[in-house]
């Protein structure tokens, strides 16, 4: 029997009530299709017993708060966004190894978590975690890939207990759960952003300079490719973004040495995140997505475009 | 009766779960340090891939499992995936080491023998593949049904026991055909 998501919907919010019931959960949205899904079924399931929380870390994409607020309070949640920009550069200063990145931002999370919970009085955290979450995080003799933070990167003193109601799911069943739930089509085919958002993206230290350059070469690969497959001229992948290498490499503009950043680009084909293909995307779109970066983003010297599948690369960089 | 994953540590068990259960069977996943008492409701039996070695390393249950079907008191149907394909070779004799070349992502499966398990499957087919250690010499008991450029064993079976195995992941959405191969040795626990 393929994945019935309405099945799986009746059954999960009593299942849910069991597990909370009267007791107040937070729940931490990112704007993605995971944890909204999460949020609507939690609130499904207990009503206004739950308060829902966006963290602003400074590691998000272009107008990311405003996007996730519009979307989620137009399904009818009230969030709370909770500004954290400045512990987080500060925490992740002059860390450079991925896996304590990721741990830092685990942590740092559930330091702001534990602030709101004082406040709504929650004993419940509700997360969107999903299969390949847990799966890559390792455990029961599996390795661990990449420490995803609402799984591997929660402190052993938290105080929160967990509720996920979506841990055995897959992306596309997650979606499929989201037009039954019939929320917008922008948020149930809204492409996978990682938890620790752009840090991610910035091989090696994270700091605000690097993260804005990111910031903006990833919007650029957004619209150019979100456009290329509205005309119909490529398949929308999986996922797409851009991501800045630890390198500075040489050029010339305008008659001058230049010596900057080498950003990549990657897009790929998937169903479920657990493999992946490159996206086989047309040259003279990839040379448009080159040129619009190295001009409009000046920091940015060389553009490379990753023709790795999974395995044996993962789909982000770290 | 249930169809028992024995999880030896894939970044795909539950992927195998998952298509399993697509495929409408019961399913359960189950550790290797399960006792073999505790999987006599099984209809048929899958040993995941994982990270450790065949040759190495402890696999818990799993050798128990094949002495049973062995000595002929257990007529279900067992596939073993990626290193637990390595893992049926080593325990049946065969000879398992490091390939001369990895093979990572795509590759090739060119079928050499009409098999079972690959009814309804062209003879070749794009799968994904994730491995260093590959099966060297086949066990004697067993034929070799499948090559790729860099594997001479892709796929074997046992000359007389429901015993199948291949080195590429059937289970995943990238191999081509992988459902149907899987629904062709579930369907061996329906005989």
């Amino acid at each position: 029997m393929p994945f019935n998501p309405k099945k799986f919907i009746d059954e999960s919010i009593p299942k849910i009530k069991e597990q909370i019931g009267n007791s107040r959960a937070i729940v931490a949205v990112s704007g993605g299709v995971d944890s909204t899904v999460a949020a609507v079924l939690v609130g499904r399931a207990i009503g206004t017993n739950l308060a829902c929380v966006f963290v602003d870390t400074g590691l998000m994409r272009v107008d990311e708060g405003k996007t996730v607020k519009k979307m989620i309070e137009g399904v009818g949640i009230k969030l709370k966004v909770v500004d954290a920009h400045e512990r987080f550069f500060k925490e992740l200063k002059g860390v450079e190894e991925p896996e304590e990145k990721r741990k830092i931002i685990g942590r740092e999370f559930i330091r702001v978590f534990d602030e709101v919970e004082k406040e709504v009085k929650a004993e419940f955290l509700v997360q969107g975690t999903i299969g390949p979450d847990w799966i890559e995080s390792g455990g029961a003799g599996r390795d661990k890939i990449k420490s995803h933070h609402n799984v591997a990167g929660l402190p052993s003193g938290m105080k929160l207990k967990l509720c996920e109601p979506l841990r055995d799911l897959y992306k596309h069943e997650v979606r499929m759960v989201a037009r039954e739930l019939g929320l917008p089509k922008e948020l149930s085919e809204r492409q996978p952003f990682p938890g620790p958002a752009l840090a991610v993206r910035v091989v090696g230290e994270v700091t605000p300079e690097k993260v804005e350059i990111v910031r903006k070469a990833c919007k650029i690969v957004e619209e150019e490719l979100e456009n290329a497959s509205e005309q119909g001229k490529i398949e929308r992948p999986w996922q797409y973004f851009a991501a800045l290498l630890p390198t500075k490499t040489v050029g010339v503009r305008g008659d001058e040495r230049a010596y900057q950043h080498t950003v990549v680009v990657r897009a790929v084909r998937s169903l479920d995140g657990m493999t992946a293909n490159f996206s086989h995307i047309p040259p003279e779109l990839l040379q448009k997505i080159s040129t619009r970066i190295t001009n409009e983003v000046r920091e940015v010297g060389r553009v490379v475009y990753d023709i790795t599948n999974k395995p044996p690369g993962t789909i982000e960089m770290e | 009766m249930t169809v028992y994953i024995i999880n030896l540590g894939s970044q795909y068990t539950h992927v195998i779960w998952r298509t399993v259960r697509d495929l409408g069977y019961s399913v359960e996943i189950k550790p290797k340090e399960s006792k073999l008492e505790e999987l006599k409701e099984a209809s048929a039996i899958i040993f995941s891939g994982g990270p450790g070695s065949a040759y190495k390393d402890d696999f818990g249950v799993c050798k128990e499992i094949i002495e049973k079907i062995k000595s002929g008191k257990w007529n279900i149907p067992l596939l073993g995936i990626c290193m637990g394909h390595q893992l049926i070779a080593y325990l049946f004799g065969g000879i398992v080491q490091k390939g001369k070349s990895a093979e990572y992502g795509i590759g090739r499966i060119i079928v050499d023998k009409e098999d079972i398990i690959f009814k309804g499957v062209p003879k070749e087919f794009n799968a994904w593949i994730s491995h260093f250690d590959e099966v060297e010499t086949a066990p004697k008991e067993f034929e070799i049904l499948a090559h790729s450029e860099v594997c001479a064993c892709e796929a074997m079976k046992h000359r007389n026991l429901k015993i199948f195995s291949v080195q590429f992941h059937p289970e995943v959405w990238h191999t081509e055909h992988g459902e149907t191969i899987l629904g062709n040795f579930l369907n061996l626990s329906k005989i």
